[in-house]
């Protein structure tokens, strides 16, 4: 038998090819198993990569693994270091644009010590994820850890501070000398030069913060030079390190209503400070003063005879008008100072006092309160403005500058002084004292001369006697005034014994009575008597009378 | 001592030889006879002050004037008012007044102390020129009063003057006639006084 000879087509790939083609296949699938295991890659831009190891460094969230640091290179621009990172896939969802990444390492700062483990095993990044639902591939490494983590309950707020000391972030917030909080940001604020705190106060202290608490600076160490002695306070060892920010309320006041989040608080360089620039109820004041205002700070009293009521905000104020400072117009020489009367000082409820304020200022204005300027303190020049009542003062009203009530004011004593001292000097410039020198100098050289003349005269011999002659002279006029009061004294009761009335005056009124009946008595006699002298002799031979007849 | 007893004889004898009957002399005064009365300043609403009667020359001699012709007056010898006219006419004046006058205080004199409102006060002041008889057979009382009204913060101011002549026939002969004559006429001119001051302070 013959077999037939079958002929066959070879195939054309051997069979050899097989175990390439699945080892290929193979190396696909473990490729696509890498790629499909590998998450997402990252990018992190940092100044330098200081300990930044490539497929060393780890990126982890709360001590666990996330990734790996697996390149480093310089950025196109060479300013910084672009690290790029292979992010475990289970954790894709943490990548949002508000995470926070940075390095630990080993720290020593003011809240104490840390990263103590990177010693031995290399520093690491900590990524702090965040909460937003955007994602995000780019990041930037923080200089600085974040305190406090996104999921740390409590609250935060916002102070303001010009004239405190600058403190640094993380920076204690204590109440009643308990660790409530920690400043979180620290900015400065070029423009306005004030340093802008965020704080954060943990929960459940943030309730202790209310609209009406006050913020200062705990300097750690208080002493205190009383009459008593030297009192020195300290709070505890870390304040008294670091120093530290106090919040409380004011001496008797009772806590105001909750303070929400991002509320602005200042923040006071000490607690007196503090009190005094707690008043956030204030109403502001222009002062246009006819006097120098030199002396005048911001931040100086304003008082009510002693009593502050407010403080001066500026001074000059800066008011435009028309494009030019209020205090160079043309016609007001006039200097205006802001001032804002804070409510708060007269009385703890601002709303009732800013009432009774408003309600009464035109009376008071109308009874003469106006204000002045006042020395403060004579060693620095330093004024404040005080508010009086002056009956006398010329009628005013309160006035309106811009969007201010313009308050109205007198001159204070030291420029009323001045004046009157300027006035007394023009009307001494003004006097004729050379002529009047001139005219004394003449006069005392008469007078000189006189002088001469008498000592010439009270030296001589003559003169001298005349002393002892004028007091024997003297002696005898005496004796004479008193001889001759005697006499008149003696005239006196002489003369009062012939006064109508008298027993004296009344026998010579009868005598005189008797005398004329005597000499009426005698009529006929002496008339008989002138016609006939022998009558008294002989009979007496008068003519007798003509008889009266009826006709 | 025979010449001494013979000497005292001889006087005696002159003496008695020439000694012969005395004229009788004759005193008058008014009668002006004096009724009850009294009067209390309070009762009264002012008060009349009446000077002395001021008498010209010899008519305040106590012989009564009799007027001989135009210029020639006789002071009576035989014949004389009883006490000086002066003080007589006052006298009379003040009592004719005081009845005349019933709300007046009229005093005569000087001035009395009384109630402080009465320190205001009137004064009648009399200037007597003729006061005497006539031979034609009148009595003639002439001259002139004035009127004077004194005020403690004013001082003393003349009123009025008042000249006045009455001349009236005598009722009868002699002395006593003409005296009664004077009297009645005297008590006329004050009653007329009283009337006119009166007017006056109306």
């Amino acid at each position: 038998m013959t077999e037939i000879a079958e002929v066959t087509k070879e195939p054309k790939i051997s069979a050899i090819w097989i175990i390439p083609a699945i080892a290929l296949l193979v190396g696909m699938w473990m490729l696509y198993q890498y790629q499909a295991n590998k998450g997402p890659t990252i990018f992190i831009q940092m100044p330098q990569a200081e300990g930044i190891i490539a497929g060393k460094t780890e990126i982890k969230v709360r001590s666990v693994k996330i990734g790996q640091i697996d390149h480093v290179r310089l950025s196109d621009t060479q300013d910084s270091v672009i690290a790029s990172a292979q992010i475990d896939k289970n954790y894709n969802n943490l990548l949002t644009d508000d995470a926070k990444i940075w390095v630990v390492k080993p720290r020593i700062d003011e809240t104490g010590i840390s990263g103590m483990s990177t010693l031995l095993s290399g520093v690491y990044l900590e990524f702090s994820p965040g909460e937003s639902k955007n994602v995000k591939r780019t990041f930037t490494l923080q200089d600085e850890p974040a305190l406090i983590g996104k999921d740390v309950k409590g609250g935060r707020f916002k102070l303001l501070s010009y004239n405190a000391e600058v403190l640094d972030v993380s920076t204690g917030i204590f109440f009643k000398n308990y660790k409530i909080g920690q400043i979180e940001t620290a900015v400065f604020d070029w423009e306005n030069q004030a340093m802008k705190y965020g704080v954060f106060i943990n929960a459940p202290y943030q309730n202790l913060i209310t609209t009406n608490s006050i913020f200062w600076v705990n300097a750690g160490i208080q002493i205190d030079l009383s009459a008593d002695g030297i009192n020195i306070n300290t709070g505890s060892l870390s304040k008294l390190l670091k120093g530290g920010i106090s919040v409380g309320l004011p001496e008797q006041q009772t806590p105001g209503e909750i303070a929400q989040d991002d509320h602005s608080f200042s923040l006071s360089q000490s607690y007196k400070e503090a009190l005094e620039e707690r008043f956030y109820d204030f109403d502001y004041f222009l002062i246009e003063f006819e006097q120098s205002v030199r002396g005048l700070r911001s931040g100086a009293p304003v008082e009510y005879r002693g009593m502050r009521i407010g403080t001066v905000v500026e001074a000059p104020a800066n008011v435009i008008i028309n494009g030019r400072p209020a205090h160079f117009r043309n016609h007001n020489t006039a200097v205006p100072v802001l001032i804002k009367v804070e409510y708060g000082r007269l009385y703890h409820d601002s709303a009732s006092a800013k009432e009774f304020w408003r309600g009464s200022l035109d009376g008071w204005i109308e009874n003469g309160m106006r204000a002045s300027l006042k020395p403060g303190n004579l060693l620095t020049g330093a004024v404040y403005v005080d508010f009086d009542i002056y009956p006398d003062a010329p009628k005013a009203y309160l006035g309106k500058l811009v969007q201010y009530d313009v308050f109205p004011s007198v001159s204070s004593g030291i420029t009323v002084l001045a004046d009157q001292v300027s006035d007394v000097l023009n009307k001494v410039n003004n006097l004729k004292i050379e002529d009047n020198l001139a005219q004394m100098q003449a006069t005392f050289t008469d007078y000189q001369a006189l002088a001469n003349e008498m000592r010439e005269l009270l030296s001589q011999k003559d003169t001298q006697n005349l002393p002892g002659d004028f007091n024997r002279n003297f002696e005898k006029m005496t004796k004479s005034m008193v001889q001759f009061e005697i006499t008149m004294r003696q005239f006196d009761k002489t003369m009062a014994s012939y006064q109508a009335g008298s027993e004296l005056h009344h026998q010579i009124q009868q005598t005189l009575k008797e005398f004329k009946r005597l000499s009426e008595g005698l009529q006929p006699l002496t008339r008989g008597l002138n016609e006939q002298p022998n009558m008294l002799i002989f009979d007496k031979s008068l003519p007798a009378d003509p008889k009266p007849r009826k006709r | 001592m025979k010449s001494l007893f013979l000497i005292t004889n001889l006087l005696l004898l002159l003496a008695g030889c020439s000694s012969s009957i005395q004229t009788a002399t004759q005193y008058y005064q008014f009668e002006q006879p004096i009724g009850e009365s009294s009067r209390n300043v309070s009762e009264t609403d002012a008060q009349l002050r009446i000077q002395t009667v001021v008498l010209r020359g010899a008519l305040n001699n106590v012989g009564i004037a009799m007027k001989l012709d135009s210029n020639q007056i006789h002071a009576a010898n035989y014949n004389l008012w009883g006490e000086s006219p002066d003080v007589m006419l006052t006298a009379s004046a003040q009592q004719t007044l005081f009845t005349a006058m019933p709300n007046w205080m009229v005093i005569k004199g000087l001035p009395v102390i009384t109630e402080l409102d009465q320190q205001t006060f009137y004064e009648l002041e009399y200037e007597i020129h003729h006061f005497n008889g006539d031979m034609q057979g009148n009595a003639d009382i002439s001259g002139l009063w004035r009127l004077y009204y004194t005020h403690p913060e004013t001082g003393r101011r003349l009123v009025s003057i008042h000249n006045f002549s009455n001349v009236v026939a005598i009722d009868d002969d002699g002395y006593d006639g003409l005296v009664s004559t004077l009297e009645k006429t005297w008590l006329n001119i004050n009653l007329a006084v009283a009337k006119k001051i009166e007017h006056a302070r109306l």
